[in-house]
């Protein structure tokens, strides 16, 4: 599935977006100044639908509340938003130079038995280690689709990638971590099957990551995950990949 | 505010924008919530007064039990309290503040009911949708809310549908597509083109 994330602001505004759409299209919201404007707009008007529905509320309601609030400790008011500063994360493009032959193979390999789901997005932007401005500006992209990469099972793996901006979101849930002396290795596979490194994907205890690829997407026509040694340069895969992600849909 | 007020539905409007004050003076929305920030209980049981029939109209008519109606009210009445501060008149008004909260809550509990409930969901959700006719048919005979449902049947069939099965009737655009044997996209983009037809007939700037 690609979708346009723009066209998700209606359904937003009236809470129809299931939750793991939910917490990605708030990520875009938070760099889309466009989309922020159109959605207070379209609360606003929902608002009013539920404005039409007031009825007298249950006789109790009032003393339970003002009875709770006694109880309840307000929040201090909120400081300004800060952002997680850029931490640079390596270009694809530093990996070019000492990329080796191409790996035909891996193309052809379809998704294995990865157990990975995609959610809770918008929890984790605080854990990432990649930059956080680059995942929201990816998001916010005009040109910005969401491709929901089907695993063969319940599971999904989820790709969010700007053309315009020749850049890509990885993101996976359910993961088991690397083993111990492993890394997973992200890798931009062309057309004719070579394969580029682009970084490594750091799962987390909850089994999430989240990577930003950055690379000549234009020429990349599947995202691959490989097992390997952390202690050796990466060149190219010396494992068949846990899984493909295809791009063309 | 006192009781007969609230058993006068026909003038409501005025009711929740404006409380009343000795002396003919009224004070606004974005005045009586920022007391509320300040830890005025007096101003946020005035606030109550004011939202708390939407609140929980609202919640109950997508929840529809009314016990757990009443508890989801309740807990989006008391987040209002607890996180006043957060309220940023630049942002939209309180009317919309409260209500996508109230929404957004009712929502959830009708999201974690689903999850537990399983194998029924199905059956569940055409319970709510046969459900949410009748609350639509009460809408329309309101007068006072003349505005919206102008608004609403200014829509196409299938917007007004869309916008209805998803804001009353909680379901997701998934389900929505389902019930109304519609493409994904073009549910999506019919509750979208839906809402802004709204937002233009009714002014509404946010």
């Amino acid at each position: 599935m690609s979708a346009d994330i723009h066209t998700l602001a209606g359904a937003y505004a009236v809470d129809a977006l299931p939750d793991d759409e939910r917490e990605m299209f708030e990520v875009h919201l938070d760099a889309c100044d466009a989309c922020r404007q159109e959605v207070a707009e379209l609360q606003a008007t929902a608002a009013r639908l539920g404005s039409a529905s007031a009825v007298t509320p249950p006789p109790g309601l009032r003393d339970a509340v003002l009875g709770r609030i006694d109880d309840v400790r307000q929040e201090a008011p909120p400081r300004p938003a800060s952002r997680q500063e850029v931490t640079s994360i390596s270009p694809a493009r530093r990996w070019l130079s000492s990329v080796a032959a191409p790996a035909a193979a891996i193309v052809a390999i379809a998704v294995l038995g990865l157990s990975a789901v995609v959610a809770n997005l918008g929890n984790r932007i605080d854990q990432l280690e990649t930059s956080t401005t680059q995942l929201t500006d990816v998001m916010a992209a005009a040109d910005a689709q969401v491709i929901d990469v089907d695993t063969g099972g319940p599971e999904t793996v989820r790709v969010v990638m700007s053309t315009a901006r020749n850049e890509a979101v990885f993101l996976v849930d359910g993961m088991e971590a690397a083993p111990d002396g492993h890394a997973f290795v992200l890798w931009l596979i062309d057309d004719q099957g070579a394969a580029e490194p682009a970084g490594t994907l750091s799962v987390d205890e909850r089994g999430r990551a989240t990577r930003v690829l950055a690379g000549e997407l234009s020429t990349t026509v599947a995202i691959g995950v490989t097992v390997e040694p952390d202690d050796q340069p990466i060149r190219q895969p010396t494992t068949d990949p846990i899984m493909v992600a295809e791009l063309t849909t | 505010m006192n009781l007969d007020d609230r058993e006068m539905p026909m003038e409501p409007d005025r009711r929740r924008r404006l409380t009343p004050l000795p002396g003919g003076k009224t004070v606004p929305d974005e005045d009586l919530m920022a007391a509320v920030a300040r830890g005025d209980q007096a101003a946020f049981a005035d606030l109550f007064d004011r939202f708390a029939g939407s609140v929980y109209g609202v919640v109950k008519r997508v929840v529809r039990d009314p016990s757990q109606s009443e508890e989801v009210a309740q807990e989006v009445l008391v987040e209002v309290w607890r996180t006043a501060t957060r309220f940023d008149p630049d942002r939209g008004t309180v009317q919309t503040w409260i209500l996508t909260m109230a929404h957004r809550r009712a929502i959830d509990r009708v999201r974690s009911e689903q999850a537990s409930r399983d194998r029924t969901e199905r059956i569940a959700i055409r319970d709510r949708s046969r459900a949410f006719d009748e609350v639509a048919e009460e809408v329309e005979l309101r007068f006072e809310h003349q505005q919206v449902r102008e608004a609403l049947s200014a829509l196409t069939d299938l917007q007004r549908e869309a916008v209805e099965l998803a804001y009353y009737g909680g379901h997701t655009y998934r389900e929505v597509a389902d019930l109304l044997d519609t493409p994904l996209g073009t549910v999506k983009t019919r509750m979208r083109d839906g809402l802004i037809r709204m937002r233009d007939a009714m002014g509404v700037a946010r």
